[in-house]
């Protein structure tokens, strides 16, 4: 099911009155059903492979919190665990990739990819390794643990949340917060927005340009870069808003996912503002693990490498999102590099060096979203050539932008203002009744004029 | 309770909002709307030129009066085929008494199914004046009864409520919803159509300026290989229905510009849907011009295109006057019963395979 549809509009609104009607310590007898309709909406069979990896993280983990004392089983158990997770990931996401690409050969499979099976395997993850480094307890209810891994707002495209945040959350409960839901809906409003009136505009342009590269010119592929850069930001960051409100208006708190990424002055404030719960998630599980920066500057920038690597081979087998990695790997260790040698040379900071640090940055990302969006390999070579040449001219059709416009500018004005420290949330919250109702209106009118009803998926559904 | 009272005020106020928005949309598409269909309708043309960008593009009223002694307007919108004309020819016939309806028909208009939804959209705004718009907007499933209510109260009367809501809980529940809907859904991503247009779009003709590149790629563009029996069914129906008025009706494929291909000729899937549309030309009784480059070696130029599916002024100055004695010959053959292929002389290839559309009929 996804959430830019009137049958998710359906669902929620009777898993969210349900919720709040029924006893607190049966919650989780409708949230568990729901996120499994939720899940089995699209393709009820992958349930079953949902039930079996969690079954399997669920064991293991109780067996960890068992054995406290034996430190091979400990580790014979999490191996296991993550073995699975990511043996299923591999065999789904990646064996055909390699097969084919590397070793030439047809493909082992023909199933299609489980939707959002890298989320809720890396969530799984994070479990199993949080319980063995005994930073959290192993959950005994199979239910409620069950239900942390396919809890439906977080499920298919995260954010990949914790389970020390998440699970006591489920566990508790609470009760109904008008402060909380208000909060809530605006969100979801919010995400709503970004969605279907920004990013579902763009992606009609964005399809159109990247699916033929040969039959446009540098001019219009720039452009639709640019589009891109817009429809993946407001579609990924749109479902984790939607995401973050739909949990607030069900009395749990998600973690931010996006904190104005195209706002960093680095790239490695890019990174702590993008897709935050992945870039965590792989400082935490990953680089770390890896030594960090604690094994010397070359060791460093390896690690760093690595991380970026396989962070771009999360998001799915293709050699461009290996490439993608890599070049977000070489910014990192570059941009530690230029820091580094900014302290050394004692230069102070400059006004107005923000705002080109901020374009710079801005930039650098964008060229990344070519690698991240194109085809292939092919198709990538052939954009920097035609960009090179930089030819034109690309005519659109005006109504495009006027659809999407005005989103757009609400977008950037909001974002500018709290990049100024402003607390739009707080104002939000703050005001009278009827200024809250003038928002909600304004937002569902902008959405039922402007938005994109039967519009393409969520781009990080394919993850 | 609190709660209780500021959520009903916020749904009355919702509701509310909605209704005075969408009444004061209804109020400006009659009136004030540059859309293409609030264009056509208010042209009171002789003749109308349906189909997409090329039907806008290509035909020059002028040079086609000329010829056929008929004022033409050009009604047709980009990205559009059949379900629009559809649609259009319905509304049109409420209002006018049209004398021939040409439509300019691309090679995969028959099996265009991937945007029908999409391209219904523009027609929303119009869903209380057309039975037609209705039907086919019907046919996209029960979501669409959530836009209805208040449009067209007739098409759901006529939907037997009573004996279904006993039997199914399936219909209970949407009617439930549908006291929840939302009027102003029908403007969605319609909005634009408000603003201003040029002269010449809204006289109808838009000629294209400009030439094709200098290096033309085609873009790969898979059609597909089965026909779509319901866009079919709204073709079968307009013709019919133009029929029962007393309008001619005319079909006619475009040129393309296929010089940068290895080999310029069609290629197996474009002869399969030429075939097809040939096939539904003589079940129907309609006359079919073809003008593609194969029929009219003029435009293998490269000097008549803008791009490669579109004429440039020139070239539309060129087609219409190839057209134009085409049109008034094929008028003289509209109550003989015959059907005539123009130009008379058929391609070697030329092969009709009765069967699918005489069904259908």
């Amino acid at each position: 099911m996804v959430f830019n549809s009137i049958d998710y509009l359906i669902f929620f609104t009777a898993v969210f009155l349900l919720h709040w009607v029924i006893p607190l310590r049966w919650r989780w007898a409708l949230l568990l059903p729901a996120s499994l309709f939720f899940y089995g909406y699209w393709k009820w069979q992958y349930l079953f492979l949902l039930l079996f990896t969690t079954m399997i993280d669920y064991c293991c983990c109780l067996g960890i919190a068992t054995f406290k004392e034996s430190a091979a089983q400990r580790r014979t158990l999490v191996g296991i665990s993550i073995l699975s997770n990511l043996s299923i990931l591999a065999f789904f996401k990646y064996a055909n990739f390699f097969i084919t690409s590397v070793g030439h050969l047809p493909p082992v499979h023909q199933f299609v990819l489980p939707i959002g099976i890298s989320f809720y395997v890396f969530q799984a993850m994070s479990y199993t390794i949080d319980v063995y480094r005994g930073t959290v307890p192993a959950e005994k209810n199979p239910f409620y643990f069950v239900l942390f891994i396919t809890f439906f707002p977080q499920l298919v495209a995260g954010p990949i949340e914790r389970p020390g945040n998440l699970l006591p959350q489920l566990k508790a409960g609470g009760r109904f917060n008008p402060e909380k839901f208000a909060v809530g809906f605006q969100l979801m409003l919010w995400g709503f927005m970004k969605k279907v009136v920004i990013a579902d505009r763009c992606a009609v342009y964005v399809d159109q340009i990247f699916n033929n590269i040969p039959g446009y010119e540098g001019q219009a592929i720039l452009v639709g870069m640019y589009l891109f850069a817009i429809q993946i930001y407001c579609d990924f960051s749109g479902y984790s808003d939607i995401a973050r409100g739909c949990a607030k208006m069900l009395g749990f708190d998600l973690m931010l996912n996006f904190n104005r990424p195209y706002f960093a002055e680095n790239i490695v404030e890019f990174w702590r503002r993008w897709h935050i719960s992945l870039s965590t998630w792989l400082k935490d599980y990953l680089y770390i693990p890896l030594g960090g920066n604690r094994k010397g500057k070359v060791r460093t920038y390896v690690n760093l490498l690595i991380t970026m690597v396989l962070g771009g081979l999360w998001h799915g087998a293709n050699w461009t999102f290996i490439l993608w990695g890599f070049y977000h790997g070489v910014l990192l260790a570059l941009s530690k590099l230029k820091t580094a040698a900014l302290e050394r040379l004692h230069i102070p900071s400059i006004p107005g060096l923000r705002l080109v640090g901020i374009l710079i940055t801005f930039h650098l990302v964008l060229f990344s979203w070519l690698i991240f969006r194109v085809k292939d390999m092919a198709d990538l070579k052939l954009a920097i050539h035609k960009l090179l040449a930089f030819q034109g001219p690309f005519q659109m059709n005006p109504s495009i932008f006027f659809n999407f416009g005005i989103g757009l500018a609400i977008l950037l004005l909001v974002e500018i203002l709290q990049e100024f420290k402003l607390d739009v949330s707080g104002i939000f919250k703050k005001s009278p009744i009827y200024a809250k109702f003038a928002y909600a209106y304004a937002f569902i009118f902008l959405i039922i004029l402007f938005g994109v009803e039967k519009g393409a998926q969520f781009i990080y559904f394919q993850f | 309770m609190r709660w209780f009272i500021a959520t009903l005020a916020f749904l009355t106020g919702l509701l509310a909002l909605d209704r005075g928005i969408s009444q004061g949309l209804s109020f400006s598409y009659v009136r004030v709307s540059h859309d293409d269909i609030s264009l056509a309708r208010r042209a009171h043309a002789d003749a109308y030129i349906f189909g997409d960008s090329r039907a806008k593009h290509h035909y020059h009223p002028g040079i086609l009066k000329k010829h056929c002694g008929l004022t033409f307007f050009n009604a047709g919108a980009e990205g559009q085929g059949i379900l629009y004309l559809r649609g259009l020819s319905n509304l049109l016939e409420q209002i006018d008494q049209p004398k021939l309806y040409v439509v300019n028909l691309n090679l995969n208009d028959l099996m265009d199914k991937d945007f029908r939804y999409v391209r219904l959209a523009a027609l929303r705004p119009y869903m209380a004046e057309s039975s037609a718009i209705q039907d086919m907007l019907l046919t996209y499933g029960w979501r669409e009864y959530l836009r209805m209510p208040g449009y067209a109260p007739h098409v759901m009367d006529g939907i037997e409520w009573g004996s279904h809501l006993k039997n199914t809980w399936k219909l209970h529940w949407k009617k439930l919803v549908r006291l929840a809907l939302f009027k102003t859904f029908c403007y969605n991503g319609q909005l634009p159509t408000l603003l201003p247009e040029t002269d010449s779009a809204i006289a109808g003709f838009v000629p294209l300026g400009g030439n094709l590149g200098s290096q033309p790629i085609e873009a790969e563009w898979q059609m597909r290989s089965e026909l779509d029996l319901y866009t079919v069914k709204q073709l079968i129906d307009f013709v019919k229905q133009a029929r029962q008025k007393n309008i001619a009706v005319v079909f006619c494929i475009g040129p393309s510009y296929r010089e940068q291909r290895q080999d310029p000729g069609l290629r197996p899937d474009e002869s399969f849907h030429l075939a097809a549309l040939r096939e539904c030309a003589w079940f129907l009784k309609v006359p079919l011009i073809e003008m593609g480059p194969e029929t009219y070696p003029v435009f293998k130029q490269k000097a008549l295109y803008q791009d490669l599916e579109h004429l440039n002024a020139q070239g539309a100055e060129t087609f219409s006057e190839i057209l134009g004695p085409l049109l008034a010959k094929s008028l003289q053959f509209k109550d003989s019963g015959v059907t005539p292929f123009l130009p008379a002389i058929l391609p070697k290839d030329y092969v009709i395979v009765p069967g699918f559309f005489y069904q259908l009929m």
